[in-house]
């Protein structure tokens, strides 16, 4: 297990690298948690979430990961990838190891309705292996500036390999609806229901709900406290001998299978606190409450777990360098009334500024280029607010230059936009 | 119909192949498109039947109300450049006249004139375009004038940002755009309102607040929930935001609520929990653009999957009891 332990960690690094490069362009974030606490059920574990009753011990966990996003016009894209190591604080226990990774691509159809898909991955080792593979188209709809609900339609697959009975694996389909709502700015209040779509077994269909909400003590410190009931029916398949049993079309058979369908019952209640120390540094507080009623016959009795933990995640953002073609203008006063203006551009154009401050003159005022591919001017400029755009100039042709997203624009009345400078 | 005539009739008809049809038609088109364009010339004349006299009486009148007379003889050279006739020319220089003998910043029509013509837009298309913006600007001032008279705003921004005037005529410039897309101008007195009554006059900075302003109708909350926008920019005037930073934020905000997939009032909570935390502006506009909404570096939630009916106990599984 410590050999897939550490080929996880290398597969970790080698998407991360990658990525990073990637990222050169995207907004990344590297993100390091950290949490030690105990627990009488690893299906407490959010990462892991695996009935495991029989693992009731004091654990440690940390579990790197990158978070990669960009956003383009209408559509957004982001994409997690990490490493999770769990080691429990007995002698004689297993450590959990693996690694995830989650991708999203959502489009704004317009200001009320998104839809998108995501998809993800895991595989966590223990002393079997668990492999969870999943897909799940959505609608998002923003019923009011304070209303959320989406509906998921999630396709999900789940094998187990190396357990001392046969691998087994399983497919879901559920639908699932969620709902949130910001009463007021300390309170958040979110719910949700889900449903399978299969017969899970014996005829029962699964569904869960939760309940939640937040509120925040202070701007930098929340509690959630959240409700849930699950409800699962399942079947298992028992053979049994019960003398030889004839159909015409398939013959005899000496061993007959049994369905036999179950129902379990959970009640969860947790209650999590969050401290947003600085920018950096996050600690968590989390502890959680649940009860497990079964219907089968042989069945362990019903039971109760409880798990506690408190934790740290550290994050930050890496400054990759930019290698964007065009990045947003940015403005330095240099002295009074004297504005450097600098845009980095990548292309063999030359650019021209004009606006406001020339009377919209064309071509407009020359950008000379410098190093790093930065092309500047200075500007002799009182204290206002202006309207510019960028003639790029190639060959015969120019056009205006389609400035970065992020940068400050406004409706020019034409029907087009117009760059938006502040001096002050 | 005696011989000779129809023999030379036909002769004439046949030197002159008259009878194909096809050269018939083009003759037809021809003396239409002729006199369409006669006509439109004749039109042209009359549309321009503005005098250069009576030109030159308007930029006369434009320059007497104090706008700058190389502005209007350098839009004037480049109207005609573009081959604008007298009359365009005064369509686009006497908004701009009337609003300067009002006391109003006519320079801004001169300025959406001279966009107009560097970007090659049609003149009767930029005519509507400058009178919009004319109506708009007397519009701001009839918000802005009431308003400078109310809390003693001479006490309250004088002191620090020199002249009232100033104030009053960066307030209507910044009224007047923010009265372009949806906005009304009681909506805007209602932020000036709300702004009087829980500003900090610490922080009171005359160009913030007209950057404020004029961000208004930008804001992804105003629309429905216009409390909201006032209280998000009375806080970030409060937090000291800079006029700059003003106007990144509507393009920020949209950014986090694209990047965040979460609704506009969950991203305005976000920005004023970030004010409030303490986090500087810049670092603020920065987390938004990256959909951060809850402020700093705080990480994306990481679960697997929601909690739900695809992962049953499992209890027919074998497991080793987690033993090694």
């Amino acid at each position: 297990m410590r050999m897939a332990s550490v080929s996880w960690f290398i597969v970790f690094i080698l998407i991360t690298l990658p990525l990073g490069v990637f990222a050169q362009q995207w907004h990344s974030q590297i993100v390091l948690e950290s949490k030690t606490g105990y627990a009488t059920n690893s299906y407490l574990n959010d990462y892991l979430s695996e009935w495991e009753p029989s693992l009731s011990a004091p654990y440690w966990m940390v579990a790197p990961r990158i978070h990669v996003s960009r956003y383009f016009g209408q559509n957004a894209f982001s994409v997690d990838i990490g490493g999770y190591f769990q080691p429990y604080l007995k002698s004689d226990y297993s450590s959990w190891s693996g690694g995830f990774g989650r991708a999203d691509f959502n489009r704004r159809l317009n200001r009320i309705f998104y839809t998108g898909i995501q998809g993800g991955f895991n595989r966590y080792y223990y002393s079997y292996s668990r492999t969870q593979a999943w897909v799940e188209p959505y609608v998002r709809w923003n019923i009011s500036d304070d209303m959320e609900a989406r509906l998921h339609w999630n396709n999900s697959y789940r094998s187990y390999g190396e357990l001392q009975t046969d691998t087994s694996s399983n497919h879901y389909q559920r639908l699932a609806l969620h709902y949130q709502w910001w009463p007021s700015f300390k309170w958040k209040i979110e719910t949700g229901f889900y449903g399978n779509l299969d017969q899970v077994g014996g005829g029962e269909k699964a569904l869960s709900g939760y309940f939640g909400t937040t509120y925040w003590i202070r701007n930098d410190l929340n509690v959630q406290v959240r409700g849930g009931f699950e409800r699962y029916g399942f079947k298992t398949t028992s053979k049994r001998s019960v003398g030889p049993r004839c159909d015409v079309l398939m013959g005899c058979s000496v061993n007959n299978r049994v369905f036999i369908s179950n129902q379990d019952d959970i009640y969860r209640l947790e209650l999590d606190g969050q401290y947003l120390l600085n920018p950096r540094w996050t600690f968590n507080v989390s502890t959680a409450l649940m009860r497990w009623e079964n219907n089968r016959r042989r069945a362990p009795k019903d039971a109760t777990d409880v798990a506690f933990s408190f934790g740290v995640t550290y994050s930050i953002v890496p400054d990759w360098g930019g290698r964007e073609e065009i990045q947003v203008p940015t403005i330095e006063k240099t002295k009074k009334q004297t504005t450097l203006f600098k845009i980095k551009y990548r292309g063999d154009a030359k650019l021209y500024l004009t606006g406001d401050f020339n009377n919209w003159n064309r071509p407009g005022i020359p950008l000379i280029k410098g190093p790093n591919e930065l092309y500047r001017t200075t500007l002799k400029l009182n204290d206002g607010v202006y309207e510019y755009k960028i003639m790029k100039v190639e060959g015969g042709d120019s056009e205006w230059l389609k400035l970065d997203d992020a940068t400050a624009m406004v409706k020019d009345g034409f029907g087009g936009m117009n760059g938006r400078l502040v001096i002050e | 119909m005696d011989a000779w005539s129809l023999n030379e009739k036909g002769a004439f008809m046949k030197y002159f192949n008259i009878q194909d049809t096809r050269i018939a038609l083009l003759i037809v088109f021809l003396i239409g498109s002729i006199s369409f364009s006669v006509h439109q010339v004749q039109a042209s004349e009359r549309a321009s039947s503005v005098s250069l006299d009576e030109l030159e009486k308007v930029v006369q009148r434009a320059t007497k109300a104090g706008l700058s007379a190389q502005q209007i003889e350098d839009l004037v050279q480049r109207g005609r450049n573009k081959g604008l006739s007298n009359q365009q020319l005064v369509q686009l220089i006497l908004p701009a006249a009337e609003l300067s003998e009002q006391d109003l910043p006519g320079h801004i029509v001169i300025q959406k004139a001279f966009e107009g013509l560097a970007k090659g837009v049609p003149p009767n298309r930029i005519e509507p375009v400058i009178l919009d913006l004319k109506t708009r600007i007397q519009k701001a001032r009839d918000v802005v004038d009431p308003w400078m008279k109310k809390k003693d705003k001479e006490k309250r921004f004088l002191t620090k940002n020199g002249e009232l005037r100033t104030l009053r005529n960066l307030m209507i410039e910044a009224t007047a755009h923010a009265l372009s897309g949806t906005l009304s101008t009681e909506r805007v007195a209602d932020f000036l309102n709300h702004m009087d009554n829980n500003v900090n006059e610490e922080f009171l900075n005359s160009r913030s607040v007209a950057a404020a302003v004029r961000i208004l109708p930008d804001l992804i909350t105003t629309k429905e929930h216009p409390d909201i926008s006032n209280k998000m920019l009375v806080n970030a005037i409060n937090a000291g935001f800079t006029a700059s930073e003003f106007h990144q934020l509507p393009n920020a905000m949209e950014m986090a609520q694209n990047n965040s997939r979460l609704p506009a009032k969950a991203v305005a909570n976000g920005f004023t929990r970030q004010i409030k935390n303490g986090i500087a502006a810049n670092q603020i506009l920065q987390n938004l653009q990256k959909g951060n909404v809850e402020g700093g570096d705080l990480p994306p939630k990481m679960k697997q999957q929601p909690k739900g009916p695809d992962k049953p106990p499992a209890a027919d599984k074998k497991k080793n009891g987690g033993k090694k």
